[in-house]
């Protein structure tokens, strides 16, 4: 035992110095290019500075543009997998060095093992075929489903080979049949600030693409795909089951991962490529390196096109975008390129420096249910062969998986507990991101005259489920999984755009950048970001956050009647002429209602025939609330919200009203509801003679 | 129907010579759609007519206001205002089906079913016919008819997309 520490002391002293040397020159230098990649390789390997006793976590920069480590590095994963195409399966080892930050000893470490989610009896199943999931319904269960994830021997280094226990724990639900988190007891506890390291054999079953993960004919992604250890989080292991609407929660690190697959794939990966090895078996080994990230995907699909000359300028240094396509979808690759580069722009201009040096975007298999995701540096979108210009859903796809390498990449918060402040700050950022890009009402849709814009989507999304559930709630404690969607992010989205419209935007804007550069690279929990906006705007939005964020208070203002009437009536009704006489003064109301139960101050705008306007400010507490005028016009119509900042009412349709009724909107509806069904039976009655 | 005629010329050929009932199915189905649209447009109007959000409709027209007006529960489930039109939709198939000539006319000269005369369409002519379908006949037809269909289908299409180009 002490010699092995001698032996290897001094080897690493020379490593750490060699390394320091090494790195500095790494960080300065331009993206990775193909061809140059074995030098980054060994530079990689050589890094191992810092170095308490035998085991540290690399301080390496290669992956980022940045010459130190940008976050508090806790883990460093080495794993070694080989793809076995045919069996759909992964063997590996995978060397995990744990750094204990904790202040305290820790004698038990529990892992994910996200792949035994697919399997009949697992909660991710259970809860799929209960509340529904997005892509697939498990009405039948069919073999290619199935998906494991074995840990084959499991062995602390100076403890001892530990295979025989491990023990899987259910600490949500307590559903024995479901194995996605294996807990391990160490003989002895690992000292504060110490380091421990397991090594690991594990063999995968992929199976068929199940959210996100998975192969589909010859495409495979890989995500979720390694043992991975819990994060101690707020005084104890945070360590979910996988559930069918939860997301993922890890720890900042080093990866370092080598993956052999047949040599005609084409693959993608997070962090840089470092090397590239052909080997005699007709198989090749990619290795690839990545810092200051909490997961690592790839994928491989020997049909991929590839486009990665494009680079972009960012703050801290370059990015390069390597795209790959679906064949059948390679003439949209300018398309995503650009959405990419756009993304960057406007990420890095409105929250700060996106510090890696690549960014790889996934066109997935059609069909395989491994679009739209996000892994750090590593993003899938989603398109068809048919794509218009106008509809822009790969861009809202790319948009918004690039945001989560801000909101989760970077600011990593708990996804099992505050999806919401993953999806839905992201789909806040959306919301910004593609109005400025692509235009406030048109950001979805724009084609013919018919438009479609985020905000509205993501309001829309809210409005059905608007009750149900509060946003401060755990992911996998949701009504259901239309009820997660709806309020995590289309409420979230609308909540804070509704804020914007309280604190300003130029303010609220700030207050989303200070947020990110002061929690990026940590685990923030909901006070950090709700505090933030409160410090940044210097209000105190308690009685907001206390409906919005915690509540399930649901908004519905209402113009309930407006009225208008001469204030002589009984001498008008004398008068011959019926004509409206202008010396007549009316008195005229507008009543405001306060359908539901959240409160909230509100403007509201009232028109006169006359032309003339008046706004009124009405504080939203009481129940209704009357406005009345003496004046020699009557009132033409009467708005809450004219400006349009509040984004949580659930019914806009009685935010206005007017005096007299106008019915072209029903009559253009109408008319397409008419010629819409007449063409369907007119193609009925063809078919039929 | 000349056999080796282009279909498109052949299927014109037909309209000209049935244009009195195209116009007057077309008629019936104009009047069928009104009926089935007066439902929508009632409902649509009880949200419609005094809400100035509504005017996202008429000046452009906003896809997520449409959405919002039929996820309304004062709109009613989008299932009622449907169902008058798939039930019109459903009276002109049948109608089509019984009065004018065609493949179902053919089936009913092969295979007898009770009350036939009524479950078939080109009862009419069915009953002015002067001699039964042959089988090879008869499938022969229908592989026109199928073709024509689907050339027809193609340009109604076409049409379709650009009036509902131009109305939205």
């Amino acid at each position: 035992m002490k010699l092995r520490w001698i032996v290897l002391f001094f080897p690493a002293v020379f490593v750490a110095v060699f390394s320091l040397v090494v790195m500095r020159h790494g960080a300065k230098a331009a993206p990775p290019q193909a061809g140059s990649t074995a030098p980054m390789a060994k530079a990689a390997a050589a890094a191992r500075p810092n170095q308490v006793g035998a085991l540290s976590i690399p301080d390496t920069t290669l992956a980022i543009n940045s010459p130190t480590p940008m976050s508090q590095r806790v883990v460093h994963y080495e794993i070694d997998a080989r793809y076995d195409a045919a069996k759909h399966t992964v063997d590996a080892s995978e060397v995990l060095t744990y750094h204990n930050l904790t202040g305290q000893p820790l004698d038990h470490f529990p892992f994910h093992l996200y792949l035994n989610a697919f399997q009949p009896k697992a909660t991710w199943i259970r809860e799929a075929k209960l509340l529904g999931n997005r892509d697939t319904s498990y009405e039948k269960w069919e073999d290619k489903q199935f998906g494991s994830e074995e840990i084959k021997s499991f062995e602390v280094v100076g403890q001892g080979d530990l295979t025989q226990q491990q023990q899987f724990i259910q600490p949500d639900d307590g559903n024995k049949d479901d194995k996605t988190v294996v807990d391990v007891h160490l003989p002895k506890a690992i000292a504060p600030g110490g380091y421990v390291q397991f090594k690991i054999a594990f063999h995968d079953q992929m199976p068929e693409t199940q959210a996100r993960t998975g192969w589909k004919r010859d495409f495979v992604l890989g995500g979720q795909w390694f043992p991975k250890v819990g994060v101690w989080w707020n005084g104890a292991w945070n360590c979910h089951q996988f559930h069918a609407v939860t997301e993922f929660f890890a720890d900042f690190g080093v990866y370092d991962v080598k993956l052999t697959v047949p040599q005609y794939e084409v693959i993608g990966a997070s962090g840089v490529e470092v090397d590239s090895v052909n080997n005699p078996d007709s198989t090749k080994t990619l290795t690839y390196h990545g810092d200051d990230i909490h997961d690592f995907a790839w994928t491989i699909s020997p049909r991929y096109k590839v486009k990665d000359d494009g680079v972009f300028e960012g703050q801290m240094g370059p990015v390069k975008m390597r795209i790959l396509m679906q064949p059948a979808h390679w003439g949209q690759v300018d398309r995503h390129e650009k959405i990419l580069k756009e993304s960057l722009e406007y990420f890095e201009r409105l929250y700060g420096p996106y510090p890696y040096k690549t960014i790889t975007l996934v066109d997935p298999e059609p069909g395989s249910a491994a679009g739209g995701m996000e892994y750090p540096t590593f993003i899938t979108g989603e398109t068809s062969w048919f794509m218009p210009s106008g509809l822009h859903l790969p861009e809202l796809v790319v948009e918004h998986e690039f945001g989560h390498q801000y909101w989760y990449g970077m600011v990593a918060t708990n996804e099992f507990e505050d999806a919401w402040m993953d999806e839905g700050i992201n789909s806040y950022s959306e919301v910004k991101v593609l109005d400025a890009i692509l235009g406030r009402d048109t950001s979805i849709l724009n084609i013919a005259g018919a438009t479609a814009g985020e905000r509205e989507l993501q309001r829309g999304s809210y409005i059905g489920v608007a009750d149900l559930d509060p946003i401060a709630e755990k992911a996998y404690d949701y009504y259901n999984f239309g009820s997660y969607g709806g309020i995590t992010y289309g409420k979230t989205a609308s909540v804070l755009v509704t804020l914007e419209g309280i604190v300003g935007e130029d303010t609220m804007q700030k207050a989303m950048r200070a947020y990110f550069m002061k929690y990026r690279f940590t685990h923030p929990v909901k006070e950090d970001f709700l505090k933030t906006i409160e410090e940044v705007s210097g209000k105190n939005l308690r009685w907001y956050f206390n409906q919005a964020i915690y509540g399930t208070a649901v908004l519905d203002y209402e113009v309930i009647k407006i009225d208008s009437f001469p204030v002589n009536w009984y001498e008008e009704q004398k008068k011959t002429s019926t004509k409206d006489d202008k010396n007549t003064v009316y008195l005229s109301s507008v009543w405001l209602h306060r359908k539901a139960d959240f409160t909230m101050p509100v403007e509201v705008e009232i028109k006169f025939d006359d032309g003339s306007m008046v706004r009124e400010h009405w504080d939203g507490q009481s129940r209704w609330t009357k406005f009345s005028y003496e004046k020699k016009a009557k009132v033409e119509s009467a708005e809450i919200d004219p400006d349009q900042k509040i984004h949580i009412d659930r019914n806009n349709f009685n935010n206005s009203r007017t005096a007299e009724p106008n019915g072209k909107p029903a009559v253009k509806v109408s008319n397409y509801w008419l010629f819409v069904t007449q063409w369907i039976s007119q193609a009925l009655a063809w078919w039929a003679v | 129907m000349a056999e080796n005629g282009s279909l498109l010329g052949s299927g014109a050929g037909m309209v000209a010579r049935n244009k009195r009932y195209i116009f007057w199915f077309y008629v019936l189905n104009l009047l069928l759609g009104g009926f089935g649209t007066v439902a929508f447009f009632v409902q649509s109007g009880t949200l419609l007519d005094q809400s100035l959000y509504s005017n996202r409709l008429v000046h452009g027209f906003d896809l997520p206001v449409l959405f919002e007006m039929f996820a309304r529960p004062e709109f009613g489930p989008s299932a009622s205002s449907a169902m008058s039109a798939v039930f019109f939709s459903a009276v002109f198939f049948l109608l089509s089906a019984l009065f004018l000539p065609g493949v179902f006319q053919g089936y009913g000269s092969n295979y007898r079913l009770p009350g036939e005369e009524f479950s078939r369409s080109g009862a009419l002519q069915g009953y002015a016919g002067q001699h039964r379908l042959p089988g090879d006949e008869f499938f022969s037809s229908c592989g026109r008819n199928l073709w024509r269909f689907i050339r027809l289908l193609i340009v109604s299409d076409i049409i379709f997309l650009i009036v509902a180009g131009a109305l939205f």
